[in-house]
């Protein structure tokens, strides 16, 4: 390949300059040993796709940096190594720094997007969201119930969804599914570089929704930090939707009363909780460990194993651009719980596991199947 | 490198994990130094040391140079890859071979990261003499080969003194075991057997004599308990006489850590915490230590600490405890200090040992560079070692507008630590221009240099070495 050179756009750079200039090379964000914090790896890409360092957190740095000093370097295999990064972040929470190799990488997805140099699976893929799905959705079903409304997402957790509708919906409550299987929010567009368009799609997918809408549960964490950057009210996870409910007594969460035994559960953390801006915090995982243990569920693992945990290559277009090594991602999550059913709050890495021949239930699956929502004492 | 040649060479490494594409190299062609950076023409990670001998013997064939990386955080350019040519990454070659506590060895591979080490030998209740402060990244090879310094070094002063015996490859693909293990019988278990220190001619030596395929480290049990404490003096000479005292008594026997803060650092870390501080109440320079051991005996140990302090005009400072060392030590911040240094832009390190009787020469250095360049921010510390002190001179600099300007800055400090009877430590590319006027020692170095690696491949421009074909 020859070399070409590549001009950074001026929003870009200035954006990124302390970024690309404050890094010390210290290679925290390509391989690190840590016990005592959880951390045997920190890039699933390198683990799993290749161990060329061009991958790595540092590596969208270097690059960046040498595109920036007109370095002999060819855009388009920079543009490959981008654009398989499952954006997990594990890069910019290890950095001692601070710095945001991730946001790097994620921003030069963008650039090579407006320049036409996207790698060829990620423009398949991206065309193939065009295709298929569309932001401007209505509610598919009538509401039921005169209570409590709220509205669930459907898009790219559609199964989770429906199962998490008929679990919200026992008559006390307003319960409408919102889209189906072909609606999208545009955040599986702006993680591929599209992300002026990602933007149009958030706004069609809410403008219709009016100022008094009930609430919307959105279970894929990617896209309820999409909507929520692009300002979208009222949008909301399921854990905090359900903690408001409990917490007023609107409704009460028990057990299935026909279950021999309670069940045990093994919790995986979603990269998406990583206290990152623009990203829900831990608070969602705190409340369904309270919660579940609450219930009587036996969690199998004393806490999140580690906020620094491989990715399950879910996200990032990941499954699009290198389908093999989101399969090998995902499988490496196997942590041979045995009997115990395995959990994650994320309904698009409870997806991608279960395409990856993994067994994992998404948080709303998993109440959906084991637990009833009755009337609280305020109902 | 041709393109002809690079191909043929990358031919032949086929079988081997290669980097090739100008978008992964960019990651071998600097370390974390001001030291220029390099550029390299292929990346090999051989997965043992069976490929490291082919390595080496093909480099050899065609005379290309050869420069060996671990975690690339060591700050002295030594693998800044200026002659081009092949980097070896160790990252290949991180499998712990042995754990044997009744001889109290590990055997582990080079690109094993301390941090693994540490984890595989924590079941036995063990641990490694010396971790570096980068130790999530820090390699064991690197840290070999670099003289690495860190939590232990009060008890140890540098890795070399850890390490019992070492396995190397030369420049012509020669595989050499060190110390009792030239013995294959016998196994490592002893460094000084046989004749002289073998082992000692690779550490430090920044891979110019070999390259590093297996390093054994004697064990030490995990202290069962630990506490820290923190001393101020009204000056650096009276922490001097102090530190001079301390090792003379043997008082680091204990001492996971220990280091020396000028009084700019106390007072910007213990004003951060306590903004209503009493400034004139302010040391003018602080010694920490980081004990470890049997509880009675970190007791003993911090009386007596204490009580010395007194008789050098010091006494506890628990102020800058609270501040900044006891939480750095037991939060294990310590993994970031290093990097935590360049926190404002980047910054270039000189790290050279002094005795403790030079400590006000090394601190009145700093004050020259501070009035000669005062655009940049000049700062220091300094390590207790067993003997004597590794003195870190840091100087901050803006990257992308001062990375040109700040090497004549760097270049001076280096001149007059020297002058001021520092020596340089953990070489590199850095201190070359010093270690040149070395002439006697750098005499016997070159002409070991051309025995066993007549072509210079390895290191080229480390240690101001400067032999090839």
């Amino acid at each position: 390949m020859t070399a070409s050179k590549f001009t950074l756009p001026a929003a870009f750079v200035e954006r990124f300059a302390a970024d690309l200039y404050r890094c010390s090379s210290c290679n925290y964000c390509v391989d690190a040993v840590w016990p005592e914090r959880g951390i045997a790896h920190v890039c699933a890409t390198l683990e799993h796709h290749s161990p060329a360092p061009g991958y790595s957190g540092r590596g969208f740095i270097d690059a960046a940096r040498a595109l920036l000093e007109e370095r002999p370097l060819d855009p388009s295999s920079v543009a490959d190594r981008v654009f398989t990064c499952t954006g997990c972040g594990n890069c910019e929470t290890l950095c001692p720094l601070e710095l945001r190799p991730a946001a790097v990488g994620q921003a030069l997805r963008e650039v090579f997007h407006d320049a036409g140099l996207i790698p060829a699976a990620a423009a398949a893929a991206q065309a193939h969201l065009r295709a298929t799905h569309t932001p401007r959705i209505q509610p598919r079903d009538e509401p039921t119930g005169a209570g409590d409304a709220v509205d669930v997402l459907a898009g790219c957790a559609a199964q989770a969804a429906h199962e998490v509708a008929a679990f919200l919906d026992n008559g006390a409550r307003s319960v409408r599914l919102y889209g189906d299987g072909s609606s999208c929010c545009g955040a599986r567009l702006g993680e591929l570089g599209a992300v002026d368009e990602a933007d149009a799609w958030a706004g069609s997918l809410t403008a219709p929704r009016a100022s008094a809408a009930p609430p919307l549960i959105v279970l894929d964490y990617t896209c309820l930090a999409h909507l929520r950057a692009r300002g979208a009210a009222s949008v909301v996870s399921l854990p905090a939707w359900l903690d408001s409910g409990l917490t007023a007594q609107r409704f009460a969460l028990h057990l299935r009363p026909d279950l021999e035994r309670p069940p045990q559960v093994i919790l995986l953390e979603a990269c998406r909780l990583k206290p990152r801006p623009a990203m829900t915090r831990g608070d969602d995982e705190r409340w369904v460990r309270q919660q579940l243990t609450a219930l009587g569920v036996r969690i199998g693992n004393d806490a999140f194993p580690s906020p620094h945990v491989l990715c399950c290559g879910a996200a990032g277009g990941m499954p699009d651009v290198a389908p093999d090594a989101a399969r090998r991602m995902a499988c490496a999550r196997d942590d041979g719980s045995g009997e115990a059913i395995r959990v994650t709050l994320d309904a698009r890495c409870a997806a991608h596991f279960a395409a990856s021949g993994q067994p994992v239930l998404s948080v709303g699956a998993f109440l959906a199947r084991y637990c009833t929502l009755g009337e609280g004492a305020a109902a | 490198m041709t393109p002809a040649k690079l191909a043929a060479i990358a031919g032949d490494f086929a079988a081997l994990t290669c980097f090739t594409e100008a978008v992964d190299l960019l990651a071998y062609r600097r370390d974390c130094s001001v030291v220029a950076p390099g550029e390299p023409d292929l990346v090999v990670r051989p997965r043992d040391a069976a490929e490291v001998e082919s390595v080496l013997a093909r480099a050899s064939r065609d005379g290309v140079p050869v420069y060996v990386r671990g975690g690339g955080s060591m700050y002295a350019g030594g693998v800044n890859p200026h002659a081009g040519g092949i980097v070896v990454d160790t990252a290949g070659m991180a499998r712990i071979l042995d754990i044997d506590v009744t001889r109290g060895i590990v055997v582990v591979e080079p690109g094993v990261r301390f941090g693994a080490v540490l984890e595989a030998l924590r079941p036995y209740g063990q641990t490694v003499g010396i971790v570096p402060l980068t130790g999530p990244t820090a390699t064991v090879g690197g840290a070999v080969a670099a003289h690495a310094l860190g939590t232990g070094s009060p008890r140890h002063q540098s890795m070399g003194d850890c390490v019992a015996g070492l396995e190397v490859v030369l420049a012509d693909g020669t595989r050499v075991r060190t110390g009792s293990a030239a013995s294959t019988a016998a196994g490592f278990f002893q460094r000084y057997c046989i004749g002289p220190d073998l082992t000692g001619l690779f550490l430090g030596s920044d891979s110019v004599f070999g390259v590093v395929t297996a390093v054994a480290l004697w064990l030490y049990p995990l202290p069962a308990a630990r506490d820290t404490v923190c001393l101020g003096f009204a000056d650096a000479a009276a922490a001097g006489s102090f530190l001079a005292a301390v090792q003379g008594r043997e008082l680091t026997r204990n001492a996971w850590y220990g280091a020396g803060y000028e009084a700019a650092t106390v007072a910007a870390r213990v004003l951060a915490d306590q903004p209503d501080f009493a400034r004139d109440k302010l040391p003018g320079f602080c010694v920490a230590f980081d004990l470890g051991a049997e509880q009675e005996a970190i007791d003993t140990d911090r009386s007596a600490l204490l009580a010395l302090a007194g008789e050098h005009g010091g006494a506890e400072f628990a102020a800058f405890d609270k501040a900044y060392f006891r939480r750095l030590r037991y939060d294990e911040t310590y993994w970031y200090s290093f990097a935590g240094y360049f926190t404002r832009s980047r910054c270039a390190i000189a790290m050279s040992s002094l005795p403790c009787d030079r400590l006000t020469d090394f601190l009145a250095v700093v004050g020259t560079l501070r009035e000669r360049w005062p655009a940049y921010v000049w700062g220091a510390a300094v390590v207790v070692c067993r003997r004597g002190l590794h003195g870190g001179l840091l100087v901050f600099y803006d990257e992308r507008s001062e990375w040109a300007a700040i090497a004549p800055a760097v270049d001076e400090a280096g001149e007059r630590l020297v002058a001021a009877g520092c020596v340089p430590y953990k070489s590199g590319k850095q201190w070359a221009t010093q270690v040149r006027g070395f002439t006697a020692y750098l005499d016997v170095l070159e002409r070991i240099k051309r025995g066993l690696d007549p072509q210079g491949i390895l290191g080229r421009g480390n240690l101001g070495l400067d032999v090839h074909s």
